[in-house]
Order: C-alpha cells, then sequence, then structure tokens
C-alpha cells in the first residue's frame, strides 16, 4: 500500500522501493510512544532521543553522532565501514545533516531496512537512500554505519525484554 | 549648474548598506539537496534557534524572548491551538529528532499561547498522545515526571494529567 503522505516527504521512496508494515509488525502508529531510534533499538517502549523528555540510556544528552554511537555501542553495536547486508550481522544506520543526527533504520535480515517515521508509520525501504531528504524538516543522508553479531542481540534483546518486565511491574505498584 | 544637479541626485539616493555580518546572510543549514530553505518563514524561525542544536530547556527562553506571549480569549486559545496543532502534525508527524519537533514554527507559537493553553495541550495529550512534552516545560517550567521515566510516554502522560487534575486544569 502506498503512503503518499511520505512519498510527498521522501521524493526517492517510490523509486527505492517500499513498503508499509506497521500491520504486519503489529506496532501501528502511535504519536509520541517511540521513534525511529527507539525502532532501531528494538525498543517500542520509550520516545529515544537526547533530551529531557526522552529515554537516552545514559546521562550525557547532547544530539550529536558520538553520543548516538555511544549509546548504540551499549546494544552491542560497533562502528563498520558499509552497509552491506553481513551474514551473522544486524547492522543499523545513523542519517544525519551536517554531522546532527536525524534518524535511524535498521537493517532486516533480507538486507531491506526498516525506519519508522517519527510516531507515524513503520516502513521496510529496500535501499537506504529511500529515506534520504534534505530540507527544514528532513533525514538527511547515511552517515555512519553499525553492526552486531546477532548473537549478541538475542542476549540485549532478551535484556531488554527482562528490563521491561521489570520496569513494568515496578511501575504499576509505584505510579 | 550641472554639478549641483547630479550632487542633489547623489545625495537624494538611500544609502547603500554593505551586507558585512552573519545576521544579514542566513546561515544555510543545509548545504545539499534541491528543498533547501523553502519556507521562508521556517527558515527565519530556524535561523533564530538553530536547527539541530535547539536545547529544549532554552526553548522557553528563545521563544519568549523574541516574542510576548500571545494573549486571546479561551475560544481563540482554543480555535488557534487546533490550527497550529493540525499544522505542526502534518510537518513533523515523521521526524524523530526532538529538536527538529519543538523548533517547527507552529509549535513555538503553540508555546506563545502562554497557560491558557496548558489544558488543551495537557486534553490532547490524553486523547492523542502527541508529543506536548517539551512546550508543557517550556511554559509551566516543571517536569512534574521521574527523571527515569523520561521517554515512557505513558508515565509522563500520566504524570502530567495527575498534575494537571491536581492544578484542577482538567
Amino acid at each position: 500500500m502506498r503512503c503518499f503522505d511520505l512519498e510527498s516527504v521522501f521524493p526517492k521512496l517510490f523509486a527505492a522501493g517500499y513498503e508499509k508494515t506497521s500491520e504486519k509488525t503489529g506496532h501501528p502508529p502511535k504519536p509520541g510512544a517511540y521513534n525511529c531510534i527507539a525502532w532501531a533499538a528494538n525498543d517500542m517502549k520509550h520516545w529515544w532521543w537526547p533530551d529531557k523528555d526522552s529515554y537516552w540510556p545514559f546521562k550525557e544528552r547532547q544530539t550529536t553522532i558520538p553520543c548516538f554511537i555511544k549509546a548504540f555501542r551499549l546494544l552491542g553495536y560497533r562502528v563498520c565501514d558499509n552497509s552491506r547486508s553481513e551474514f551473522a550481522f544486524e547492522k543499523v544506520a545513523l542519517y544525519a545533516i551536517n554531522k546532527i543526527p536525524k534518524h535511524m533504520a535498521r537493517q532486516l535480515k533480507n538486507g531491506s531496512w526498516t525506519s519508522k517515521c517519527g510516531g507515524e508509520e513503520d516502513i521496510t525501504h529496500f535501499t537506504l537512500d529511500a529515506v534520504e531528504s534534505f530540507g527544514p524538516y528532513a533525514y538527511g543522508a547515511p552517515e555512519l554505519y553499525m553492526r552486531r553479531l546477532i548473537f549478541i542481540s538475542w542476549i540485549v534483546k532478551l535484556f531488554q525484554l527482562l528490563i521491561g518486565k521489570t520496569k513494568e511491574l515496578f511501575g504499576e505498584n509505584t505510579t | 549648474m550641472l554639478e549641483v544637479v547630479v550632487l542633489t541626485f547623489v545625495l537624494s539616493q538611500p544609502p547603500v548598506r554593505r551586507s558585512t555580518c552573519e545576521e544579514e546572510q542566513p546561515i544555510c543549514f543545509y548545504s545539499t539537496g534541491s528543498q533547501a530553505i523553502q519556507d521562508e518563514q521556517q527558515f527565519k524561525i530556524s535561523s533564530l534557534v538553530g536547527v539541530g542544536s535547539v536545547d529544549i530547556k532554552d526553548l522557553r527562553a528563545k521563544v519568549f524572548s523574541t516574542a510576548p506571549e500571545i494573549s486571546y480569549g479561551p475560544s481563540e486559545v482554543a480555535d488557534t491551538f487546533n490550527l497550529l496543532a493540525k499544522e505542526w502534525s502534518l510537518q513533523t508527524g515523521y521526524i524523530s529528532s526532538t529538536d527538529d519537533i519543538t523548533s517547527n514554527s507552529n509549535y513555538q507559537q503553540i508555546v506563545r499561547l502562554g497557560w491558557g493553553v496548558v489544558p488543551l495541550l495537557l486534553k490532547d495529550l490524553q486523547d492523542n498522545q502527541r508529543f506536548w512534552f517539551p512546550a508543557l516545560y517550556a511554559i509551566t517550567g516543571i517536569r512534574p515526571f521521574d527523571p527515569s521515566d523520561a521517554g515512557n510516554s505513558k508515565r509522563m502522560t500520566n504524570a502530567w494529567l495527575k498534575w494537571g487534575m491536581k492544578k484542577g486544569l482538567i
């Protein structure tokens, strides 16, 4: 199904090829609930951004590429030099404008990429340049790639699940 | 005689102001791409707050230092808010960067509506869960949620609504 709203924002989206996957992934649009960074980090409970109104895994909060690298290093990712699909690795790409982070996409097993567009739909795009855009409210272009072993991603996901469940339980009791 | 005419003509012309400082030469934040800076008003706002480097804690200071709080009647506030919020959603719905979300001119105009818009923000937070946390902080100067809950929209919303109820705003 085509998303004309998104196509009007991302001029290369239609040509590059994409698919709206919100229904398939079971994560319909929830404005304000979580964003593309959270989606890349596999955390659908928080809005990730380095400021005081959003979740960030550590205290230092600056909208810089090193700050994003540091956050994703905590999830087991390490900087790599390309976006090619590699056996046993999971990759993320960081989009930036003038070295200021704007968006993140996560690579799927088949080499395509998945992006959550703000609080809106999540889409699978076949190439990284599909969501490249420039202007006042844009994603810029991919600036950095990070990868982690699939094996590590399982462990991290398990931890995330456990932490989430624990917080949920404690949260219900404390609030 | 001719000299006098020429001199009079020259003196009657308005002085040509040479651009010497950065203020007059807008900084281009987007050096690449074809759609750079389409909206002049937005560009002015972007120049003012610095795209990509908006510190939310300074949002209030930045918004109110450039224009005073706008005073409207309750119905006018609601109409203005609905209009601005709709535009803001359309323009930034697909964006993740809270810097970009809060530097949007519509968002800043909503903040400029002041305390009168707080009940509407809380109501919208309850109904639509839109990202009003920075706006609420910018207007009220407080964050009623625990810092460890930052980013958890459910808990942040609950904390804001609880605060709103205690204050009699909703």
